[in-house]
């Protein structure tokens, strides 16, 4: 007869406690895409027309903008193709104000993080990606009206991805960064939806690069990461001989701010969503 | 604010271990440590396998999704995969008794609707380690019950599970080993008798200590209050069967031994005794006059106290007690010592259904026509 012990089938793990993204990465994969799947669908389950409304509503206020800025402030005539590049930037910006202004709330919600040890960046990187499962059929739409007003295709459209995967990037970051920053002070809700108008009319949303006299909306352009993004996209997408972003910028070395500025957030997000991630169950 | 300060242990494989404590004691925090929710500000938690919570918040259910989408998404949460989610859907949605239910939103269910499948959900996912916050606690009689073959289950199984209860008679029932938690610390690790002996003594205390009303027990139908000036001190006491302390065989007599040393002069002495059963439900209570009370009892006295109280009891634990009493001048009995509360255990494997007391009785069965056949017992 042998004795030996019954050996245990796993080596006893340490439980760390609750953090950003711990728990296995196919867990996180999993978690991220059922949440988002189901959010979305959720969202939107009860009836076609709340579907339709995420495309009208920025298609709306991109008819209030288009009027106002080709009618009473009448620079918009002076920009070509100014309908289309208008509507290109709204659609872009509103993937980042829908998905930054939901995760806010995000890692809190529903006291979920009371009850089961779920990676908390889970959380603000569904909404992230339930903003980008509604801003794919709302990019349809916009490919339409380019399409519709005359664009020719480009061989420059192929590098549609490299502007999403840059947008989704930002996204990510600020979303984990403002959801994390909430946990400790509750104020990022009231404050962030202010900041994403001001990232609006500081960046190129609708008026073109070089428009702006210097000032404070100038020096929030010229550091704001969205602005080199929406640059990009008008060049790449609508019109190769609109300035890119290094040319508008004079120099290299000013044309690298917004990534500067990206990696900062980036760096603060990481910094805070691991702070938070340990906390937030104490919060609620 | 520390909640758990220098609480090491060993749960090993395939054990049913217990957490007792009174409210606030650190027992949820403890669960909530094991199963990653918050973090231990110091120290190491270790667990070989995954772990399953079922905390006393919920599961983390989204309101706005349908069952389906909840039992994967929870499932997933717990370490599984969507697709064996998907497998063990209808084992789950069974065993939650909710069979056709499986597309309904779930904030269209009852609250009970939702214990059940949350309890099925983590019970289907199978995990390697239990963690149960006061199930006991929670639910209708039929989800008691379900919840009770499920821990036999469990334990036929082998699988390993910490409860977190209330309940003493669960802690007997079910666990082999458990822990006794009071502010934080341990206060009692290991048998279980111990631990619920300990933990009914400790409550027993906190009950005597409660401020205001000075109520603390009946005589009679008379309230027994404690005087705010205490004439007597209990040096030792214990309670006694014929073997180790605390412990009894059922229908030995239960005696109790003390020691108290008289402090303030008493007159009209009387001892007062209190029986508990685990639940905290009041058995018996009485008092007599004892031999000395003829005179007066002058302080630096020391009493050797001892009484025996007939054993009816089922196996389990319970707690007796005492104290000295006075008459005050207006007749009522007032307890002049501290009440004194010991934890004891009648020996024997506690059966759920039996009752706190065992009876004698006889059965007669006859025929109308035949002899009568006589069982006894």
């Amino acid at each position: 007869m042998t004795t030996a012990e019954q050996p245990l089938t796993d080596p006893p793990r340490l439980i760390p406690g609750p953090s950003a993204l711990g728990g296995g990465r196919r867990r996180f994969w999993n978690l991220l895409w059922l949440t988002s799947l189901s959010e979305y669908k959720g969202r939107y389950a009860d009836s076609t027309f709340s579907y339709l409304w995420t495309i009208a509503r920025p298609l709306m206020l991109f008819g209030i903008l288009y009027l106002v800025f080709t009618q009473v402030i009448r620079f918009g005539g002076r920009v070509p193709n100014y309908p289309v590049v208008l509507l290109l930037n709204i659609m872009l910006f509103q993937f980042f104000a829908e998905a930054t202004n939901r995760s806010v709330r995000s890692m809190t919600a529903r006291g979920l993080v009371r009850k089961m040890d779920i990676p908390r960046l889970v959380m603000p990187l569904s909404t992230v990606m339930t903003a980008g499962l509604v801003s794919l059929s709302a990019l349809l739409v916009v490919f339409v009206w380019i399409i519709a007003y005359g664009i020719e295709p480009m061989w420059t459209w192929l590098l549609f991805p490299v502007i999403a995967a840059a947008m989704v990037a930002l996204t990510v970051a600020t979303a984990a960064f403002v959801s994390a920053l909430y946990v400790t002070h509750r104020d990022v809700a009231q404050v962030w939806p202010v900041l994403v108008r001001l990232l609006f009319y500081g960046s190129t949303v609708i008026y073109p690069i070089g428009y702006l006299p210097p000032g404070f909306l100038h020096d929030v352009e010229v550091v704001n990461p969205l602005s080199p993004i929406l640059a990009q996209a008008r060049v790449w997408i609508i019109d190769p001989n609109a300035p890119g972003w290094i040319e508008a910028s004079g120099s290299t070395l000013a044309a690298l701010a917004p990534l500067l500025a990206f990696l900062c957030i980036c760096l603060v997000a990481v910094l805070a969503s691991r702070r938070a991630a340990r906390v937030v169950a104490e919060t609620l | 604010m520390r909640a758990l300060n220098d609480v090491s242990f060993d749960v090993r494989k395939g054990e049913f271990f217990g957490v007792a404590g009174r409210n606030g004691s650190g027992k949820s925090t403890l669960l909530k440590l094991v199963a990653g929710i918050h973090a231990a500000d110091r120290g190491t938690i270790r667990v070989a396998g995954r772990v399953g919570p079922f905390l006393e918040l919920g599961v983390g259910f989204n309101p706005e999704l349908s069952a389906r989408e909840n039992v994967v998404i929870n499932g997933v949460m717990l370490g599984r995969t969507p697709a064996e989610m998907m497998e063990r859907l209808g084992a789950v949605m069974e065993f939650a008794e909710l069979g056709d239910f499986a597309e309904a939103k779930l904030k269209h269910f009852s609250s009970g609707m939702r214990l059940r499948l949350g309890f099925s959900v983590m019970v289907q996912a199978d995990p390697d380690v239990y963690l149960f916050d006061e199930v006991m606690a929670v639910g209708d009689a039929a989800f008691q019950q379900k919840a009770s073959e499920t821990f036999l289950d469990l334990r036929d199984r082998g699988k390993t599970v910490i409860l977190v209860t209330h309940s003493m008679a669960a802690i007997e029932e079910l666990c082999d080993r458990a822990m006794l938690l009071e502010q934080g610390e341990i206060a009692a690790i290991g048998a279980t008798d111990d631990v619920t002996a300990r933990y009914l003594e400790l409550n027993r205390e906190q009950a005597e200590r409660r401020p205001g009303g000075g109520i603390r027990g009946r005589e009679g139908n008379r309230e027994v209050r404690v005087s705010p000036r205490l004439r007597a001190s209990v040096a030792s006491a214990r309670v006694v069967g014929s073997g180790e302390a605390g412990r009894v065989e059922p229908g030995e007599p239960i005696s109790l031994e003390g020691v108290v040393v008289i402090e303030r002069p008493i007159r009209g002495t009387r001892l007062w005794l209190e029986l508990h059963d685990v639940h905290g439900t009041r058995l018996f209570a009485d008092s007599a006059s004892l031999d000395e009370s003829k005179s007066d009892l002058a302080p630096g006295q020391r009493l050797r106290v001892s009484a025996a109280v007939e054993n009816r009891l089922a196996p389990g634990s319970y707690t007796l007690s005492w104290a000295i009493m006075h008459t005050a001048p207006t007749g009522d009995p007032v307890a002049v010592s501290a009440i004194d509360t010991r934890g004891f255990r009648v020996a024997g494997k506690r059966s759920p259904r039996s009752g706190p007391v065992s009876f004698r009785y006889e059965v007669d069965v006859q025929s109308a026509a035949d002899e009568p056949a006589t069982a006894r017992r």
